[in-house]
């Protein structure tokens, strides 16, 4: 639990990051912003399953 | 400014981190720990903000020998991490970590989390830039100096800076021009260095053809310090009549080249130094009192060696540190070259030294000093210290008076109980068996003097 954890917050960190970065250094992170979220999809629809 | 350092393998994170952090200091980015070891060594960060995990090895916590480096440098480790491990967190607390914070708060609070402590190292870190430059331990003299600290905020304020020869009026100027703008032009003009007649064309330029010998035109220094600093080295001895046209160009912001008539737009911020007495000046019809009025603004005083003997050592070892070749002294001579006058200050230590080193071998010992240092020295059974009459108090009340000494003493007295009991005002009256009136009295005084020194 405690590793799972740790994981999710570290890509909500991530997310909320290069949405900042995005916003307020004007530069293409789209790509880095969806592989971020396809992975927090992946840990929810895991989560869901078991 | 601090320097920030932020050891994170998260590189978004880290950027995101280091845009806000800006906004406070220089900030250093690393990912790794050698990264992070090397960047101790090089950046000589203040703070580092530290992740506790640096690799994908969620069991490794590399963070933690960052916290035993950063402390080992003097420099404030801050950790921030996803774990919540109470065993690593405790670890981490042990090896020196000032504070922890999770990431996702620093996030959304930096300002609230880092702002007030990133502050505060910056006004430690004026303290330390005072010390290093000046050399000095003194806290009159750090008092004085901390003024300028106040000058950097405001655009147009004008410096005055008096003192003895020798003793850094130039370095202090630069100090204040340093932390207004460095990258902005400072230009520097020792008045009593140039003939009366040459003062003006100097100051103003003049056009070809004005006076004999102006063979071609000339740009004055008040144009070369246009949206920079112009700082008058010993202004005394400038004459009445320049007095009068500095007068209008500093209240006008323009002026007019000697023997021309386009009126010259110039913008500069003016620093002025002497060690004259203005005021015996004035008295005398020699200085405008105008002008004084004029150029005064803030004034600071750098006090003479002779009245803060505690910092002559450290300039003596700071200037055969500078030299290639090494001397050292014996415990005589420093006990000799610490009681000498030192009439010529901080010039006349590096002078000496040089002398020092071209002619020593080794070891300097009482016998090898000059003949002016023997002779000059205080002598010893004068200066002993029986009673509560330092040698340091005695040279201070000379300097200051001693009212100024009462009140010295009573602002440091304050200023450590008010340290060791956390500003609690039961414990200081007590610590410092001080009536209430007598307490508000002297914390009134502390605080003026706090405020003049770190303007929030």
């Amino acid at each position: 639990m405690s590793s799972e954890l740790h994981d999710l917050r570290n890509l909500l960190v991530r997310l909320k990051s290069i949405y900042k970065i995005t916003l307020s250094e004007n530069v293409d992170l789209s790509q880095d912003f969806d592989e971020t979220l396809n992975k927090l999809k992946e840990f929810i629809e895991k989560k869901a399953e078991s | 400014m601090p320097k920030i350092l932020i050891v994170e393998d998260d590189q978004f994170f880290r950027q995101s981190l280091a845009i806000e952090l800006k906004k406070f200091g220089q900030v250093f980015q690393v990912g790794s720990l050698p990264e992070a070891l090397k960047a101790l060594d090089t950046a000589l960060p203040h703070v580092a903000l530290i992740d506790l995990n640096l690799t994908d090895n969620k069991q490794s916590f590399e963070g933690l020998e960052v916290i035993t480096r950063a402390k080992e440098h003097g420099v404030l480790p801050i950790v921030m991490t996803s774990h919540d491990s109470p065993e690593v967190i405790q670890q981490a607390f042990e090896r020196g970590c000032a504070h922890y914070f999770a990431k996702a708060d620093v996030q959304d609070n930096l300002q609230h989390h880092l702002g007030r402590l990133l502050k505060s190292i910056e006004a430690d870190d004026f303290e330390r830039m005072l010390k290093e430059r000046f050399l000095t331990s003194d806290r009159y003299l750090l008092n004085q100096l901390n003024q300028i600290k106040n000058l950097a905020l405001v655009d147009d304020t004008r410096l005055l800076i008096t003192g003895p020869s020798g003793v850094g009026k130039t370095l202090a100027a630069k100090l204040a021009h340093d932390l207004w703008n460095e990258k902005a032009p400072f230009v520097h003009l020792n008045l009593s260095e140039l003939p009366e007649n040459l003062i003006e064309s100097e100051l103003f330029g003049h056009k070809k053809g004005s006076f004999t010998g102006a063979t071609s035109d000339k740009v004055g220094l008040l144009s070369k310090a246009d949206g920079g600093t112009l700082f008058l080295d010993e202004i005394g001895t400038v004459p009445l009549n320049i007095q009068k046209k500095l007068l209008k160009a500093i209240e006008e912001k323009s002026f007019t080249p000697v023997g021309g008539t386009e009126v010259i737009k110039s913008n500069f911020r003016l620093i002025s130094a002497t060690c004259d007495d203005l005021a015996g000046l004035i008295e005398r019809g020699e200085f405008r009192v105008d002008f004084y009025f004029r150029i005064k603004g803030i004034e600071v005083t750098i006090s003479p060696l002779k009245s803060r003997r505690n910092d002559i050592i450290p300039l003596l070892n700071f200037f055969v540190a500078k030299s290639a070749k090494k001397i050292a002294f014996s415990q005589e001579a420093l006990d000799i070259l610490e009681q000498y006058e030192w009439p010529g200050n901080v010039r006349e230590i590096e002078g000496y030294i040089k002398e020092a080193i071209a002619s020593a071998r080794g070891l300097v010992q009482a016998k090898d000093l000059p003949k002016r240092i023997l002779g000059n020295a205080a002598p010893t059974p004068v200066f002993q210290e029986t009673g509560l009459l330092t040698q340091k108090i005695r040279s201070f009340i000379k300097e200051h008076g001693l009212p100024n000494l009462v009140k010295a003493i009573e602002n440091e007295a304050f200023e450590e109980a008010y340290d060791q009991t956390n500003g609690k005002v039961n414990e200081i009256t007590r610590e410092l068996q001080l009536s209430k009136s007598m307490y508000y009295r002297i914390q009134n005084d502390w605080k003026a003097i706090k405020d003049d020194q770190y303007v929030q």
